[in-house]
């Protein structure tokens, strides 16, 4: 079964951050981003851009990022496979993100099946 | 440029999949907004996710893991599935965006993906 | 009650949490597996105590619940549905009922599910009186304090996610094991508490047979868990003295209680229970808790003077899980021998603002700078305690300590 992975942080530390500390994340996301592909459980995976180079759209109008949803922002996600909610949990915690921001799993929707 | 498009949709519209009988005219909307992005060949991947009230949160502090029931933020609109997609530019990413169903009672946010040097495309 | 009555629902209760166990480990839809089997479940608490428990009783109720679920399954619409699979289940559960004269229990596993760390804690307990017991959501409701329709739409939530995100029915792996079953048993605990707590007393409310109920089933299907079985002693001590906690609507504490009204026969359960956990040695906080009960009974009931081993008690109960409860505890039992300066001591140090809504503090701190001699603090506790207090008895017993304290 497929399970996201949406990784919530604080987008603006980054901002601010060393680059030796940047390139030690870098290289904690390659070796998670590795551990998925050899346990054959990774599907897809990205980061994104700051929230201020975003758009949130309505039918009603577009703002423009960032968005005051709270201190911290969706910075990237994983699709990934586990056979039930317990292993893709253990992955979720793996995820350097879960050290720092935090990671919600959501079960992705087999529709009709 | 790749983007992800995020479809936060209205409590109404998640209580819409339940068995009702609008069920079949909510999906109707989503298989056609799907087809029009596919055959404008911008759709990347796509994927449609359970309820939010099925999310669980993780975090590890001080080596121990910390499991939540979810959503986190518990805010009225919650993401109920995304889109990456291939677009010229932000501008046509959020026109797309607009036509997306989740846009009439909730919104969708349209996120530049990172693309840095060595990644795959 | 009479005891062919409360057999009957006894026995129905098991065989409902054993068929609901066996039909959502393997649909994972609890839901429809509780549908199926509601009107079966009716019908056994209806017949039973009258025409008697029948043989086997798990296939009585799933010969009745059968039909249900045929016709749900013609009618299954979506793919989704989870009729047919439940056919299947349950033709699978005929097979097994068949084939050997015990039915496999697996209320343990859904025990576990109702306590994993991804369902809220505050629908955890609620869950497992709903799913392993078969209550109904009106009167966990009445007993949680909430709206009947609020607690059907947090449990229907509840059991979606199990479904939607595939919580396994499995045992916790074993490096998950301890704090897992602590969950379970924390929610066992819970409902206790919201049993204890019904001021009216077995009324609607009254949710302690319940958890007894949980706690001996803990200790059956994890008989190497020593806290299963500390929490079961714990409740069942309190249990057995709850006849004699009040009189006339009066709160009586425990000293003044008259112990011709304890339940001797619990009392002696609780004991057994504890000697089982003891002899695991892997001792806890509920077990510690339990025998801090024992002592208070044995104490009354010997008229042996083990003040000084309840103080002892709760020195290692506040080491081993320092809550508010325990700290406050502690306190009590140093100004009960004679330590009443430490009492006071152990009061300070607590974090005042983890005390603003602790009744319990307040009454033990007023108890103490009273017995200190000073009345004008005392007096300002005092009010803290009444103002916090819920119950009518218990507020009535505060004041009057109050006013002897002026005079």
């Amino acid at each position: 079964m497929k399970y996201l992975l949406l990784l919530y942080d604080n987008e603006d530390a980054w901002d601010v951050m060393e680059d030796s500390k940047k390139s030690e994340i870098f290289g904690a996301y390659m070796a998670y981003t590795e551990a998925l592909r050899k346990a054959e459980a990774y599907y897809a995976g990205d980061p994104l851009v700051h929230s201020r180079d975003g758009k949130r759209v309505r039918v009603s109008g577009v703002q423009d990022g960032p968005f005051a949803d709270g201190k911290e922002q969706l910075g990237g996600y994983y699709m990934i496979e586990a056979d039930d909610l317990d292993e893709a949990l253990d992955w979720a915690a793996r995820c350097p993100c879960a050290s720092y921001g935090y990671v919600e799993v959501r079960p992705v929707w087999n529709i009709g099946g | 440029m790749k983007v992800m498009l995020l479809a936060n949709e209205s409590p109404e519209d998640f209580s819409l999949r339940e068995d009702k009988p609008e069920f079949d005219a909510y999906m109707g909307e989503w298989y056609a907004f799907s087809e029009e992005m596919s055959k404008a060949g911008l759709t990347q991947s796509s994927a449609a996710l359970e309820q939010p009230s099925s999310a669980t949160v993780v975090s590890v502090r001080d080596g121990k893991r910390k499991v939540e029931d979810g959503p986190f933020p518990d805010t009225k609109e919650q993401l109920g599935g995304f889109f990456i997609i291939d677009a010229p530019d932000l501008e046509t990413a959020s026109k797309w965006a607009a036509k997306c169903p989740a846009a009439k009672n909730g919104f969708v946010d349209v996120r530049p993906i990172l693309d840095f040097e060595g990644s795959e495309s | 009650m009479s005891d062919a009555r409360a057999v009957a629902e006894e026995t129905a209760r098991a065989s409902y949490g054993r068929l609901l166990a066996w039909l959502s480990a393997r649909t994972r839809d609890v839901a429809a597996a509780e549908d199926a089997l509601a009107d079966a479940f009716r019908a056994a608490l209806e017949h039973w105590p009258e025409k008697g428990v029948p043989d086997a009783p798990e296939a009585w109720l799933l010969t009745a619940a059968r039909r249900k679920l045929i016709d749900r399954s013609r009618r299954a619409r979506t793919q989704a549905d989870s009729a047919p699979a439940l056919v299947l289940a349950a033709e699978e559960a005929e097979a097994a009922m068949r084939a050997d004269e015990t039915f496999p229990d697996e209320r343990l596993k859904l025990l576990f599910i109702c306590a994993h760390p991804a369902i809220d804690p505050a629908i955890r307990s609620p869950l497992m009186l709903q799913t392993v017991m078969g209550l109904d959501a009106g009167r966990i409701a009445s007993a949680f304090l909430v709206s009947p329709a609020a607690m059907s739409g947090r449990l229907v939530r509840a059991k979606r996610k199990i479904k939607a995100a595939r919580i396994p029915f499995e045992p916790p792996p074993a490096g998950a094991l301890h704090s897992r079953l602590a969950a379970v048993l924390e929610a066992i605990y819970t409902a206790f508490g919201a049993g204890w707590d019904d001021p009216e007393d077995a009324g609607a409310g009254d949710l302690t047979r319940e958890a007894i109920f949980l706690a001996r089933l803990i200790t059956e299907l994890a008989p190497d868990a020593a806290e299963g079985w500390g929490l079961l002693a714990l409740m069942l001590h309190a249990d057995a003295r709850k006849p004699a906690r009040r009189e006339n609507g009066a709160y009586v504490p425990l000293a003044e209680q008259n112990i011709e009204r304890w339940d001797r026969e619990k009392i002696a359960a609780a004991e057994a229970a504890l000697t089982k956990a003891w002899r695991l040695g892997d001792a806890g906080p509920y077990q510690i808790e339990a025998a801090i009960q024992s002592a208070h009974n044995a104490g009354r009931l010997s008229g042996r003077d083990t003040r000084e081993d309840v103080a002892m008690l709760y020195k290692k109960l506040v080491e081993l899980s320092p809550s508010i409860g325990a700290q406050v505890g502690y306190a009590a039992a140093l100004a009960n021998s004679a330590n009443t300066e430490k009492a006071l001591t152990v009061l300070d140090g607590v974090d005042l603002t983890r005390v603003e809504k602790y009744q319990s503090y307040w009454a033990v701190r007023a108890h103490v700078l009273k017995a200190l001699g000073f009345h004008a603090e005392a007096v300002d506790a005092y009010d803290r305690a009444i103002g916090l207090t819920e119950d009518m008895p218990t507020r009535r017993f505060l004041i009057e300590k109050k006013a002897a304290l002026k005079n």
